[in-house]
C-alpha cells in the first residue's frame, strides 16, 4: 500500500508542474493519410519547421498538437511518403487534415525521405520494432510467403527455438507471455501449423510494432511483450485489388470505397492448395486427404462525420488435416467493432467491442461403433474505452478501463467402443479480467521527457462448476494431492480474485540532436497461461485460466539504453540492456497429462525466473544498401523446486547467442535483392548420462538429476532473395511481380533436437539421433500482381 | 502455361519440403553419471516369480546389463511366511508361482551390500480375455495382405483398474518399449471408460501394421493387472523410450522416470531406480488359418 501512495504523490507532483508551466495553447488536430488510397498513417510526425514540438499520429492516424497563438510551418512527414510543410496561423483550435503522397525511390537518393529526423532518438519509446509492410516483405521468405512472424524474428531481443516451433521468445520469456493483437483482438495461436507461417496476411497488414519492454499503460495481460498488428481499412478512393500465387499460398484481397472518401471496405483471403494440387499424383488410397491452411480477413469502416469513425474488423483462419477416417483441425475467429470520437481537438477517444474464439478438435470415426471426438476452445467477449487527452504541449494524458469475459472450455469429448459410447467432457472454466489504467507523458524539460503510469489488473476466477483445491505435492517435484471439491460456488461466484498494481514507467534524457538515453521500468501481470510440456509448443496445447490454485505471474522488468544517429539519419544505432524478474512461472512434474485433465493443476509445479541480456541495434536507412544488423547476448533461466536439484536452470528457449543481418540491395529499377543470415546458440537440452536395464528394456537417465544441461550445436542459415517487378506500363492498371527465394542456401542441417533410441536391429545398442526440420535448401517462386 | 509451371514447381517444392526434414545417428560426448541400483521386479500369477538387481551402465554402454548376484531378496505378503529367493542363472528365483491374493499388499526386501531397499505394491483383479476378433485386410499402401487382430475384454466396473497387455508372437515377445499397451480402465487415462470394452487402439495394439499376420502363425495375449504407480511406471517408459521421428518436434522432454523403490537404510551412494510390480494375469491365444 504504502508503494502505491508514494507512486500516486509521485504522479500528482510531476502532473501538476506540467500545468503550471502551461501558457494559452491551442491545439491543431486532425488525421493524416494517404493521398493515393486514404489509409490513415500510423506514426506520422507532425512538428513544427524547428522541430520543437513534435507529435506522432496515433494508431487510428489521429494526432493534436498544442500550439501558442502564432504563425507556423508545419511539416508532416511518414517514412516512405513526401513530406509536406502547411503555413498555419494559430489563434484558436482548429481541425486539418492532411493527406501525403507516396515517394517513388530514386536509387542515387535517400530511400528514406519522409521519417522525421532522429524519430528513434527523440521519441519515448524504447525497446519497440515497429515494422512497416514494405520492409517485412523485403525479407527473404520461406517458400516465397512474406511474413511478419519472421520479420519479427529478426529484430533484437527476439529468438525461437527453431523451425518447426510455433511463437517466438522476447527477452527470455516464454510463447505464451506475448499479447498479440490484430486491430486490438487477442490471438492466441499466430502461426499456422508447426509454426511455419503465421495467421497474418501481408496483404491486409498495415503496420506491426513490437514492444519489448517500457510497456505503456494501456497494455496488459501478458509478461514480456506486445506485438500490434493493423489492418488496413480499405482504399477509400477507388477501387484496388491484390494478391500472388506461390508455392504454397495463394492469395487474393480486394478493396475499394463503398463511398468515397466516406466508406471503404477490404476483403482478403488465403488458402494453400497443396492437397488440391497433389491429388492427381497421389494413389487411391490417399484420395479422402485433406491438407490446407487458410486465412480470411474481412473490414468495414465508415466515417459518419468529422467526429466520429466506425470500424467493423473480422478474422477467421486455421488449418485442417484429415485422411481417411481421422482429422483435425484447429482455428482463431476474431471479430472487433471499434467507434473513434473526437469530443474536441484535446480529446479522441476509441470504444472497443471484441469477441474471440480460439478452437481445435479432433475427429476419429473408425467405424459405426468406434470414435473418438476432442473439441477445445477459449472463447471471450471484451469489451474497452481509451481516451486521450492532449492537454498541452508538455502533457499527454492516457487513461481507459477494460474488461475481457472468458469462456475455457478444456475438452469436450467422446468416444465410444464397439457401440458404448462415454463423455469425458470436462466443465468449462470461467473468468474475467478487467483493468483500468492512468498514464501521462510529460515533457519535464527541453531535454528530459517522462511517461510515467499506472495500471490496475483485477482478475476472478468465477465459479459454475467443480472447484478443487490442490496441496503442494507430497514429494518435491511429484504430484499434488488433492484435498476438498466444493460445487457451491455459481456462474458468476468469485472463487478467487487477484488484483495487480502495474507500474509503467519510462525516461527520455536528451544527450544532444542524435543521441539520446532512455531508460524504463514495467511491472506486468499474467492471468492466463499455456500449458505445453513438449519440447516444441504443439497445436494441442492447452490454454488455462488462474484458479485458487494457479496464481498468476508477475513480471519486474528495467532496461536502460543509448540510441545514437550517425550521418544525418543514415545509420541508427542502439544498445540496450535489460533485467527481467518473473515469479509464479508455470512448470510441470514429469509424465504430467496436459490433455483432458480435469485435475491438471495437480501436475502443476511453480516457480521463479529471470532473464538478462543486452541488444545491440544498427540500422541502414538510406543509400544503395538498406539493412539492419541485430545481436543480442543474453541469459534466462528459471528455479522450480523439485526440478534439477532444486538449482536454477536454463530455460528451454535460452539462446545465449543470436545475430541477424538482413541487407537489401536495389540493383536497378525494377529488381532488387535481398540477402539474410542468422547464427543463433543451440537450445538447451536434458540428455541421460546412463542407461537402465528392466525387462529387456534400455531406460534413459540423468544420473545428476539435472534439466537443460547439455546444449544442442548452433543453429545458422542464410536466405536469399529477389523481387523482379513486372515492366511498368503506366496505361495498364495490372502491375506484377516476381520474387524468388532460397530459403536456406547451404542446406544446413540445424539440429532442432537430439533424442535416444535402442538401434531397430540391435537393441542392446543406443544411439543419438540428430532432427532437423529443415535439411536442405528450399526454393521457390511466387508471382505477385496488383490492380 | 503460366500456370501449369507453377502446378508443377509448388509439388517439387512441397515434396521437398517435407523430405528434406532428417535425422542422422551422430556422436554425442555424455557426461558421466554415477551408477545407480536397478532393479527389476515383476511378480505374476502365472509363471515363477524372477527377479534381476544390476548397476546401471553408461548411456552408449552395449555391453549388456551387469547382473548383481550376492543381494538377499524376499517378498512378503503379512499373511504367509515370506517368500525366499536364491540367484540362478542371472536372477534370482522362487521355485514356484506365487498365489497373489487380490487387495493385499506385497512387499519387497532387498539387503545388497550395506544397503536395504523395499518397495510395495498391491495385487488387483484382472478380468478374462473373452475373445480374439481376426479381420482380413487387404493389400493397402503397399504392404502384404493379411490378418489384423485384436483382444477382446472389458473392464472390471465400479473400480479403478490399470491393465498392461503383453503378447508374444511365435514365441517370441514383442517387447518394444514405446509400444507398450498400457491403459486406465479400458482406456489410455482419465474418467469414463469404466465398465466398457477396451478400446479400438488398445485392444489392436497387438498387431505390428508393417508386418500383419499370416496364416499359421499365432499369438498368445496376456493382459495384466497393476496398480496406478506401476501405470505411471510404463507410461513414463513409453514417453521416454518412444521420443523420436517427425513426432520429435512435439515429444515430451527427457525426464527420469518414476521408482517405487526406497532406500531404508545404509549409505545411498547407490540410490534406487526400476520397479516393483505384482500383476494378476489372464491370458489367450491364437492361431491364423
Amino acid at each position: 500500500m504504502n508503494y502505491l501512495i508514494k507512486t500516486i504523490c509521485l504522479f500528482t507532483l510531476i502532473f501538476s508542474s506540467g500545468i503550471l508551466l502551461s501558457q494559452e495553447k491551442y491545439n491543431l488536430s486532425g488525421y493524416v493519410r494517404d493521398a493515393a488510397n486514404g489509409e490513415e498513417l500510423i506514426g506520422a510526425t507532425v512538428s513544427t519547421a524547428d522541430f520543437e514540438v513534435i507529435v506522432s499520429t496515433n494508431v487510428y492516424g489521429f494526432y493534436s498538437i498544442s500550439l501558442t497563438a502564432g504563425t507556423y510551418e508545419i511539416a508532416y512527414s511518414f517514412i516512405g511518403y513526401n513530406e509536406f510543410k502547411k503555413t498555419v496561423t494559430v489563434s484558436e483550435n482548429f481541425t486539418l487534415d492532411m493527406e501525403l503522397t507516396s515517394s517513388s525511390v530514386n536509387i542515387d537518393e535517400a530511400l528514406v525521405t519522409g521519417e522525421a529526423e532522429n524519430k528513434n532518438v527523440k521519441d519515448i519509446d524504447m525497446s519497440v520494432s515497429e515494422m512497416d509492410i514494405a520492409t517485412i516483405t523485403s525479407i527473404p521468405a520461406l517458400l516465397g510467403e512474406a511474413d511478419v512472424i519472421r520479420a519479427v524474428q529478426t529484430m533484437p531481443g527476439v529468438t525461437t527455438v527453431g523451425e518447426g516451433a510455433s511463437g517466438f521468445n522476447v527477452r527470455g520469456g516464454g510463447i505464451d507471455e506475448n499479447l498479440i493483437l490484430i486491430d486490438e483482438a487477442p490471438v492466441y495461436n499466430s502461426s499456422h501449423l508447426f509454426g511455419f507461417f503465421s495467421v497474418f496476411n501481408p496483404d491486409v497488414v498495415k503496420n506491426v510494432k513490437l514492444i519489448k519492454g517500457g510497456i505503456p499503460s494501456e497494455y496488459g495481460g501478458r509478461l514480456s511483450s506486445i506485438l500490434d498488428v493493423r489492418m488496413k481499412d480499405g482504399n477509400k478512393k477507388e477501387f484496388q485489388g491484390q494478391g500472388g500465387i506461390g508455392s504454397i499460398f495463394s492469395r487474393l484481397t480486394l478493396e475499394g470505397p463503398i463511398k468515397k472518401d466516406k466508406a471503404s471496405f477490404i476483403v482478403a483471403a488465403r488458402r494453400s492448395y497443396i492437397d488440391i494440387l497433389a491429388k492427381p499424383f497421389l494413389g487411391d488410397d490417399f484420395q479422402d486427404v485433406k491438407f490446407n491452411f487458410y486465412d480470411l480477413t474481412g473490414k468495414v469502416n465508415w466515417r459518419l462525420n468529422d467526429n466520429n469513425n466506425f470500424f467493423i474488423s473480422a478474422y477467421k483462419g486455421g488449418d485442417v488435416i484429415g485422411f481417411d477416417f481421422f482429422s483435425f483441425k484447429w482455428g482463431n475467429t476474431t471479430t472487433t467493432a471499434r467507434w473513434n470520437h473526437i469530443f474536441n481537438n484535446k480529446v479522441f477517444m476509441n470504444v472497443t467491442g471484441i469477441y474471440t474464439d480460439y478452437q481445435y478438435g479432433f475427429d476419429v470415426q473408425v467405424d459405426d461403433g468406434n470414435g473418438f471426438k476432442l473439441d477445445s476452445r477459449i472463447q471471450s467477449v471484451q469489451g474497452k474505452a481509451d481516451l486521450t487527452f492532449f492537454a498541452n504541449q508538455l502533457n499527454t494524458i492516457k487513461m481507459g478501463a477494460s474488461s475481457n469475459f472468458y469462456d475455457f472450455i478444456p475438452a469436450e469429448a467422446t468416444f465410444a467402443s464397439e457401440g458404448e459410447s462415454n463423455d469425458i467432457s470436462i466443465d468449462k472454466k470461467y473468468a474475467v479480467e478487467s483493468a483500468a489504467y492512468i498514464q501521462n507523458e510529460q515533457r519535464v524539460t527541453d531535454r528530459l521527457t517522462l511517461q510515467y503510469g499506472l495500471r490496475f489488473s483485477l482478475y476472478q476466477y468465477l465459479g459454475g462448476r467443480s472447484v478443487y483445491t490442490v496441496e503442494e505435492g507430497e514429494t518435491a517435484g511429484g504430484q499434488s494431492e488433492i484435498t476438498g471439491i466444493d460445487n457451491s460456488a455459481g456462474r458468476w461466484d468469485a472463487v478467487q480474485t487477484y488484483s495487480n498494481f502495474e507500474p509503467r514507467f519510462s525516461a527520455n534524457l536528451s544527450l544532444s540532436k542524435t543521441s539520446s538515453l532512455k531508460a524504463s521500468y514495467n511491472r506486468t501481470a499474467q492471468y492466463i497461461h499455456l500449458l505445453s510440456n513438449t519440447v516444441g509448443s504443439s497445436p494441442v496445447d492447452v490454454w488455462t485460466p488462474s484458479t485458487n490454485n494457479i496464481k498468476p505471474s508477475m513480471a519486474d522488468q528495467l532496461a536502460l539504453g543509448y540510441f545514437r544517429n550517425f550521418k544525418s539519419n543514415e545509420y541508427q544505432f542502439s544498445a540496450e540492456a535489460y533485467y527481467k524478474e518473473t515469479q509464479n512461472v508455470v512448470d510441470y512434474i514429469n509424465g504430467a497429462d496436459i490433455l483432458i485433465n480435469e485435475f491438471i493443476e495437480a501436475d502443476l509445479l511453480r516457480g521463479d525466473a529471470r532473464a538478462f541480456g543486452i541488444e545491440f541495434y544498427v540500422k541502414k536507412a538510406k543509400g544503395n544498401y538498406t539493412g539492419w544488423i541485430s545481436y543480442t547476448l543474453s541469459k534466462t533461466e528459471r528455479l522450480v523446486n523439485g526440478i534439477s536439484n532444486n538449482d536454477w536452470f536454463p530455460n528451454r528457449y535460452d539462446k545465449p547467442h543470436n545475430f541477424n543481418i538482413n541487407i537489401n540491395r536495389k540493383i536497378s529499377e525494377r529488381t532488387s535483392l535481398s540477402l539474410s543470415f542468422m547464427y543463433a546458440s543451440g537450445t538447451p537440452s536434458t540428455f541421460p548420462t546412463n542407461r537402465i536395464n528392466v525387462q529387456g528394456w534400455v531406460i534413459p537417465q540423468n544420473a545428476n538429476n539435472e534439466r537443460n544441461s547439455f546444449r544442442v550445436p548452433a543453429y545458422h542459415r542464410a536466405d536469399v532473395g529477389a523481387i523482379i517487378e513486372g515492366k511498368d506500363r503506366p496505361d495498364k492498371k495490372w502491375k506484377s511481380q516476381v520474387v524468388l527465394s532460397v530459403y536456406n542456401l547451404y542446406a544446413r542441417k540445424n539440429p532442432y533436437l537430439f533424442y535416444f533410441q535402442q538401434n531397430e536391429v540391435t537393441p542392446q545398442t543406443t544411439e543419438a539421433i540428430r532432427y532437423s526440420v529443415v535439411a536442405s535448401f528450399i526454393p521457390s517462386v511466387t508471382y505477385n500482381f496488383n490492380f | 502455361m503460366k500456370s501449369s509451371i507453377f502446378n508443377t514447381l509448388s509439388i517439387l517444392i512441397l515434396v521437398m519440403v517435407f523430405l528434406s526434414s532428417c535425422e542422422d545417428v551422430v556422436d554425442v560426448d555424455l557426461s558421466n553419471g554415477s551408477p545407480q541400483f536397478a532393479v527389476d521386479a515383476f511378480i505374476t500369477d502365472h509363471k515363477n516369480p524372477e527377479i534381476k538387481l544390476s548397476l546401471t551402465q553408461d548411456y552408449f554402454d552395449d555391453s549388456g546389463a551387469d547382473y548383481l548376484e550376492d543381494a538377499m531378496v524376499s517378498i512378503s505378503d503379512g499373511i504367509n511366511p515370506d517368500y525366499e529367493f536364491t540367484f540362478e542363472d542371472g536372477a534370482y528365483r522362487y521355485p514356484s508361482i506365487i498365489n497373489l491374493e487380490e487387495g493385499v499388499e506385497y512387499k519387497l526386501s532387498i539387503i545388497s551390500g550395506d544397503n536395504t531397499y523395499e518397495a510395495v505394491s498391491s495385487v488387483n483383479p484382472v478380468p478374462t480375455l473373452d475373445s480374439i476378433g481376426v479381420e482380413f485386410q487387404e493389400s493397402v499402401f503397399g504392404f502384404d495382405a493379411g490378418y489384423f487382430a485384436e483382444f477382446f475384454a472389458r473392464d472390471i466396473a465400479g473400480r479403478e483398474d490399470f491393465y498392461w497387455a503383453r503378447y508374444s508372437r511365435n514365441d517370441t515377445l514383442q517387447n518394444n518399449p514405446s509400444d507398450l499397451i498400457i491403459s486406465q480402465d479400458a482406456a489410455f487415462s482419465g474418467n469414463g471408460a469404466d465398465g466398457l470394452i477396451f478400446i479400438p487402439p488398445i485392444r489392436q495394439g497387438i498387431n505390428d501394421f508393417s508386418r500383419i499376420y499370416q496364416p499359421e502363425e499365432f499369438i498368445h495375449v496376456e493382459l495384466w493387472s497393476i496398480d496406478e504407480t506401476v501405470f505411471n511406471y510404463l507410461n513414463q517408459v513409453v514417453e521416454q523410450t518412444g521420443i523420436g521421428g517427425p513426432l520429435a518436434i512435439i515429444s515430451a522432454p527427457t525426464y527420469n522416470v518414476l521408482s517405487n523403490i526406497t532406500l531404508i537404510s545404509g549409505p545411498s551412494e547407490l540410490d534406487p531406480v526400476g520397479i516393483f510390480s505384482v500383476s494378476k494375469v489372464s491370458t489367450i491365444d491364437y492361431t491364423f488359418e
